[in-house]
């Protein structure tokens, strides 16, 4: 009891000290990468087993961050039905990747192939040093589709 | 040898100016004839620093109040600089094979298996039921790994072995990001 209640007030201060560490750090977004960054949309995993799950792991060396972003697209149609990511990075990184995902929901392939960083950081309102980060979300959506296609053309015999 | 990366022009003691084109040039003790290396002797180095700092420090430095700024800046970025093994190692490359690894848009990357663990292993980290042994354990195995590359990287500076420097650099920036993300727990 008194070990739980311990490690309880332990978490609690870290998270506290998490939170504090944040918040100075959001004073430098702009308002829409923060409503990204508090509310991110699509936070998840899919199973990247499955055939028509297209994963895309991409990082950007010189800053740390890196992306997680997948797909579910329906086979028949070519439409994204579902897209998850986690993005361990700064909250611009964390935002374009948010977007993204709400972006790719729902679209075709090709479409979602066709997107362009410029588009994020355009929304985004992302400073010249924070294009970077648009440009890994640009990467992922497009690692994500090549492995689908890879699966698609290559499929994995089960013995 | 490239020089092309200057540090710019910075006062020497009191009197004298003096020209350095790198920072290893500014601890002369701690590198032999400002020769860069990535080995360094960290006390040797902080003492040196300390002796720097105190002749640029700008409360000791009379007159012209900018140039005491700027020199007493530059001793601090050089020695923080040297001083980690990250930034030491990116500094190497930088100064000799003109690649700045700190930089966007270096169209370099390390294995998909690397960010799959880095991935991985934040999961863990980022899910509230998580022990804290388990916590201790990651940490413990990061830091293996991290000197297990620093290691590594001394061979391949000794070899100019660049090519596996650079992909060995790459991956210490996640592994330090990542223990940035476990202190911060």
């Amino acid at each position: 009891m008194i070990v739980s209640n311990l490690l309880k007030s332990t978490t609690s201060t870290a998270a506290t000290r998490i939170t504090i560490t944040q918040l100075t750090a959001r004073r430098l977004y702009h308002p829409k990468v923060i409503e990204h960054y508090t509310n991110p949309r699509n936070v998840g995993s899919l199973d990247k087993k499955s055939s028509n799950v297209g994963t895309g792991i991409v990082g950007a060396p010189a800053c740390g961050d890196v992306i997680k972003l997948q797909i579910q697209v329906n086979d028949s149609t070519g439409i994204i039905e579902d897209v998850k990511f986690k993005t361990f990075g700064c909250g611009s990184a964390i935002a374009s990747s948010s977007y993204m995902t709400e972006l790719v929901h729902g679209m075709s392939l090709d479409d979602a192939y066709k997107i362009k960083n410029t588009e994020i950081a355009k929304e985004l309102s992302l400073p010249p040093v924070k294009l970077h980060c648009s440009m890994l979300a640009e990467d992922a959506i497009k690692a994500a589709i090549k492995d689908y296609k890879t699966k698609r053309t290559n499929p994995t015999v089960l013995h | 040898m490239f020089r092309s990366v200057a540090s710019g022009c910075f006062r020497w003691g009191h009197s004298s100016r003096r020209m350095v084109s790198t920072f290893y040039e500014m601890f002369p003790k701690s590198f032999p004839g400002g020769e860069p290396s990535f080995n360094v002797d960290q006390s040797q180095l902080r003492k040196e620093y300390r002796v720097l700092q105190s002749q640029f420090h700008p409360d000791m430095v009379a007159g012209n109040g900018d140039g005491a700024d700027m020199d007493s800046s530059v001793v601090n970025k050089a020695y923080h600089v040297l001083k980690e093994p990250l930034s030491r190692s990116q500094y190497m490359i930088k100064i000799n094979k003109g690649i700045d690894l700190t930089e966007d848009g270096q169209k370099l990357e390390v294995g998909p298996s690397i960010l799959m663990e880095v991935i991985e292993i934040n999961e863990r980290l980022a899910d509230d039921s998580i022990s804290n042994d388990e916590i201790a354990r990651i940490k413990q195995e990061n830091d293996d790994r991290m000197d297990a590359i620093v290691n590594k990287l001394r061979d391949c500076f000794e070899q100019e072995d660049y090519s596996t420097a650079v992909e060995l650099t790459m991956e210490l920036k996640y592994w330090t990001n990542l223990s940035n993300t476990i202190k911060n727990i």
